[in-house]
């Protein structure tokens, strides 16, 4: 009798543990399941729900007293916003993405003044679209307000390869001890620093030096980040215009 | 006096308009809110959120129906939140879940529900409906379960009425519920069947007042044998 109650015993166990392990399959996502919710774009979660979701987030510090003062700037940052905006929007209108579903675009500002008539807006953007890692540019716009326009690198020097001739080996140097030696890739470093009029068009003035932005991947790896090289006027005197020297 | 009449309402109008204008800063004017902290912020925070019937699916024509219609319906509220900022308090929401009724082994109804927010006094809630035969491998639709469709609306129709006013007792508006039961089959289009019902869905605003939320009507399917074809009579 004593070795019937123990085989029932164990039967019952067995019978509730197969029980047990038929109610887990059955809330337990199965691989497939997760494949085919991934397929889809979506997560499945705990529940067995396969959930496809975006979360979205726009975010966009407006320089309002500088656009109101000049069409200028109004029309430069709105053009900026605007095509960051549509370009985050583009990338959520494709298919979902199995992952956290976040997106997200970021910009704010900052602004760097030369005179009473010269100033830099730097304008950074940051952007996720999924992945491990958001990416960021910054981009500089000098406007002129005198003469009603955003400066280049023409507008700044007498001879813009002249002075880029000068300029990049400073910059080189400036990138080599920002970053350590470590950090160098040599062959990313000339690429991105080459006296291109491209390379160098990220730019603010203060009243007395110019800073020259280099965007993520232009000199080195993503986790040097942006780099940035300021030079005073003093060391470029010599193919600087005489507007901006003064 | 008569003639300086007309001029001083001009006067007046032209006056109005600027202070309503005047009444909009122009950070408002830009899409966004200005903050205590007197920055001018423009955002958009938008939040999209879809339970997928991953297990119906797993048929095709059920996939590629739900597939575009998921998609066109996540594009389409993000170009409505994408295309201008505005300055209202968000997050703009698009919720789609769904239900299923059963007819039959062979033939069900996927019912999604469709809440969206974009910025508006209320959020709106929308009932799309998708029959499926699985043996003919097609979506049905009224002209495959009644043998003449205009005389099962006009018998389907005072019943619906009927439903929808005890529903809604005094938020009845009469005209409203007569346009949106018209014997139209664009008035009838989402429904779902189970074993032995049809039910009607009617979006906010098609039947009565937008306060009524989404009207459903369930007729059963013994009060409609005059009308309906065999498969579904039995």
């Amino acid at each position: 009798m004593k070795r019937l109650m123990i085989a029932a015993a164990l039967c019952a166990l067995c019978i509730g543990g197969a029980a047990v392990s038929a109610q887990s399959s059955d809330t337990t996502p199965s691989p497939d399941a997760s494949d085919a919710c991934m397929q889809k774009g979506g997560n499945l979660g705990d529940d067995g729900k396969c959930m496809l979701t975006i979360d979205l987030k726009v975010s966009v510090d407006y320089p309002l007293d500088l656009t109101q003062k000049s069409d200028l700037v109004a029309r430069t940052v709105d053009d900026v916003i605007k095509k960051a905006k549509d370009e985050i929007m583009q990338s959520v209108s494709g298919d979902f993405t199995p992952g956290s579903g976040q997106y997200e675009l970021d910009i704010t500002y900052d602004t760097v003044t030369h005179s009473d008539t010269v100033y830099t807006l730097l304008l950074t953007i940051y952007q996720y679209q999924g992945g491990a890692h958001g990416s960021q540019a910054l981009l500089p716009f000098t406007f002129d307000l005198k003469n009603n326009k955003v400066l280049t690198l023409d507008d700044i020097f007498t001879s813009t390869p002249n002075a880029l001739k000068l300029i990049e080996p400073i910059a080189q140097a400036a990138i080599k001890q920002a970053i350590g030696a470590d950090m160098v890739q040599e062959d990313m470093l000339s690429a991105g620093a080459t006296p291109t009029s491209d390379n160098y068009q990220y730019f603010s003035l203060d009243k007395d030096s110019i800073t020259f932005y280099f965007q993520q991947y232009q000199v080195g790896p993503y986790a040097i980040g942006i780099q940035k090289v300021t030079i005073p006027f003093a060391q470029l005197s010599s193919v600087l215009k005489p507007d901006i020297a003064s | 006096m008569k003639p300086l009449l007309p001029v001083v309402l001009i006067c007046i109008f032209c006056l109005s308009v600027t202070s309503a204008q005047a009444g909009v800063s122009p950070c408002m004017q830009k899409g966004g809110r200005m903050r205590a902290d007197g920055k001018c912020l423009l955002t958009i925070d938008a939040q999209v959120s879809v339970d997928y019937p991953l297990d119906l699916a797993a048929n095709d024509l059920v996939a590629q129906t739900i597939d575009p219609f998921i998609k066109s319906s996540k594009d389409e509220f993000m170009r409505t939140v994408g295309t201008n900022f505005i300055p209202a308090p968000g997050p703009y929401k698009l919720d789609i879940t769904y239900e299923t009724t059963k007819h039959s082994d062979e033939v069900f109804t996927l019912v999604f529900t469709v809440y969206e927010f974009t910025g508006w006094a209320n959020g709106s809630t929308n009932i799309f409906t998708y029959t499926f035969d699985t043996t003919n491998n097609k979506i049905l639709a009224l002209d495959d379960l009644f043998t003449d469709k205009k005389a099962a609306l006009e018998i389907i129709r005072p019943m619906v009425q009927s439903i929808v006013k005890a529903d809604v007792g005094t938020m009845n508006q009469q005209d409203l519920l007569d346009d949106g039961t018209a014997i139209d089959p664009q008035n009838y289009q989402a429904f779902s069947l189970d074993a032995d019902s049809i039910t009607f869905y009617f979006s906010p605003y098609q039947v009565a007042l937008y306060e009524a939320g989404v009207q459903k009507a369930t007729i059963p399917l013994a009060k409609l044998t005059s009308v309906l074809k065999p498969e579904f009579a039995s």
